[in-house]
């Protein structure tokens, strides 16, 4: 259930404000019907958390329909006006240049790109915010963007882990584990997936589809004789919207 | 965190580049190849600058004439380079698992001497990446651990990409080989350390610790795993999934009942009886905080006086914690 300590919920006149099955309806009625307690001070930061966990699955959207390519570090590659290519294959970006307008080129000049998952993720993180932030606020909140899937991460964002949720959310990030992919292709040994709502994911290389879809694109990639099937971890992967909601707010 | 003896082209390499040992051995291979050959084939010289010389000794038609241990770790490096994906992948990983035990030296030798990396290009590194893999995952060899952690601690001093890396060392799912990530946490290179602590992450108290000495944080890292190395096992976590993954997770029931698991499925390695198992659903029900600290009880007891022990466990879940809270104090 929901609960604000500002004072009563209403979560009725809240879900009418959203269209019965769309994405934000499925996570309001998840976050209200769990036997867990969501606490928040206020409306405001429910909203705001709502309206970025729409954006990420926008910017996944965005990103799978510009069709950016999948590479392994190795082959990594980006639009240099931009970014550095790093030695260890991520991205930095370049001194002088927008972080607006850097994380724009991905989705614009998407064919200079080509990157691994988790790096897609934090690609869709970082444009998610830039669509609730606008470009002022996102150029002063990010002036240094290393783009390695989860190294070197940005504070404001301060992305974690957890595991053994009570709930897993739309605009939540899951890990499809494959335990016995084949050693020379350790890039099948699992898929970060964003849950885009209505029982469908999306995954950088293998698109937007259900669970049980991933688990047979990853079962593809196992050693020869394997019997160990793929499977969804019970991890998700989230920012903190709490933080970016009060930079968002005090700014 | 051995020192592995360099040969004359390795030196020479180390001194002057890459370059001027290609045209140096270039010239030599000319003006006299059986000199080349024998340098070629010290039984020091490491793979990273074998590997930089092979396009001459091809050339040259002198693959050949190298020693069947190098010629071996040859066959295996064009086997594993390049592009490989789908099919070709699965016939290669198959290829080097039915070859076993004879491939294991060559194997060795390229992960044991593949550094110095230095100059080395993203394609190298992937082959290395390959070979480690091949050699945990497909040969479930976890002698070359000690090497294979050597290799992840350079390479990461060099800002270079060691996920692959490290991936294939947890894959060895040997909580021992612990002790080798817990050895750098006293490194002079800081880089090391960090490293150290973010990979130990799942020991309490060990990542973003800087009040505690590097040799006090292994003391402690020690002691927690001789501690806890019965119910340790894999979560299959990686840094693919996220920045700090937890590698190992301790089975906190099992601590409870002071019953080893598998490493590999975290489950009782012995069929635990009707009364375990009712113990165990009791448990199962406890708050978190509770199963710990009935946990960290039940297996102080347990190793202090097992007949007290044994005693204790028959209780009523209730009465085994009243108990506990009430003797804690006398374990401190």
């Amino acid at each position: 259930m929901i609960e604000l300590t500002s004072g009563e919920f209403n979560a009725q006149s809240f879900l009418d404000q959203y269209t019965s099955g769309s994405a934000e309806y499925e996570m309001l009625k998840k976050l209200n019907e769990s036997t867990h307690t969501y606490k928040y001070p206020d409306l405001d930061e429910l909203t705001f958390e709502i309206k970025m966990r729409r954006a990420i699955i926008n910017a996944s959207l965005d990103l799978y329909r510009a069709r950016l390519s999948f590479r392994t570090f190795q082959d990594s590659k980006c639009n240099e006006d931009f970014w550095r290519r790093m030695s260890n294959g991520g991205f930095a970006l370049k001194q002088g240049v927008k972080a607006s307008d850097a994380i724009n080129d991905i989705y614009r000049n998407t064919r200079q790109y080509g990157t691994e998952c988790a790096t897609a993720i934090v690609i869709v993180y970082y444009k998610a915010v830039l669509e609730v932030y606008g470009a002022s606020l996102f150029d002063k909140a990010f002036t240094d963007i290393v783009l390695m899937n989860w190294q070197q991460m940005d504070e404001l964002l301060s992305i974690a882990t957890y595991r053994k949720l009570p709930d897993y959310i739309p605009g939540d990030c899951r890990y499809f584990r494959n335990p016995d992919v084949n050693p020379l292709t350790p890039e099948w040994q699992g898929e970060n997936a964003i849950d885009m709502g209505n029982g469908k994911y999306y995954g950088h290389g293998i698109g937007i589809s259900d669970a049980n879809r991933i688990i047979a694109v990853l079962n593809q990639n196992r050693v020869a004789d394997s019997t160990i099937s793929a499977y969804l971890m019970d991890t998700a992967t989230r920012p903190d919207f709490g933080s970016l909601y009060m930079y968002w707010k005090n700014s | 965190m051995s020192i592995v003896p360099m040969s004359l082209l390795d030196n020479v390499r180390l001194s002057n580049g890459s370059e001027y040992l290609k045209n140096y051995y270039s010239d030599l291979l000319r003006t006299n190849r059986s000199k080349a050959l024998e340098l070629i084939n010290d039984q020091d010289i490491h793979f990273s600058t074998a590997y930089l010389l092979r396009p001459l000794l091809k050339q040259r038609s002198a693959l050949d004439e190298l020693n069947p241990l190098y010629q071996k770790a040859f066959e295996i490096s064009e086997a594993l380079s390049g592009k490989l994906s789908g099919q070709a992948s699965l016939k290669a990983e198959s290829q080097m698992r039915s070859a076993g035990e004879c491939i294991v030296p060559a194997l060795r030798w390229i992960v044991s001497t593949a550094e110095p990396e230095e100059g080395m290009d993203g394609k190298y590194e992937q082959l290395i990446d390959r070979c480690a893999a091949v050699l945990v995952r497909s040969l479930a060899n976890t002698a070359m651990l000690p090497e294979l952690a050597s290799l992840i601690f350079a390479r990461n001093r060099r800002g270079a990409l060691i996920h692959e890396l490290v991936w294939a060392f947890f894959e060895a799912r040997s909580p021992e080989s612990l002790v080798l990530l817990i050895q750098r946490l006293s490194s002079p290179h800081s880089a090391d350390v960090k490293l150290a602590k973010d990979l130990l992450c799942f020991i309490p108290g060990i990542s973003g610790n800087t009040l505690h000495s590097g040799s006090s944080l292994a003391r402690f890292a020690f002691y927690w795993l001789q501690e806890n190395r019965p119910f340790l096992y894999f979560t299959g976590e990686s840094l693919h999934l996220c920045n700090k993954p937890m590698h190992y997770d301790v089975c906190k029931s099992a601590r409870y009942l002071c019953r080893p698991v598998s490493v590999d499925s975290g489950k009782p390695l012995m069929r635990l009886n009707d009364d375990e198992e009712k113990l165990l659903a009791a448990f199962e029900k406890l708050p978190y905080n509770s199963q710990c600290y009935l946990a960290d009880f039940s297996w102080q007891l347990y190793r202090r006086n097992v007949y007290q022990w044994r005693t204790w466990l028959v209780l009523p879940i209730n009465e085994q914690a009243a108990l506990a809270a009430r003797w804690m104090g006398g374990f401190a």
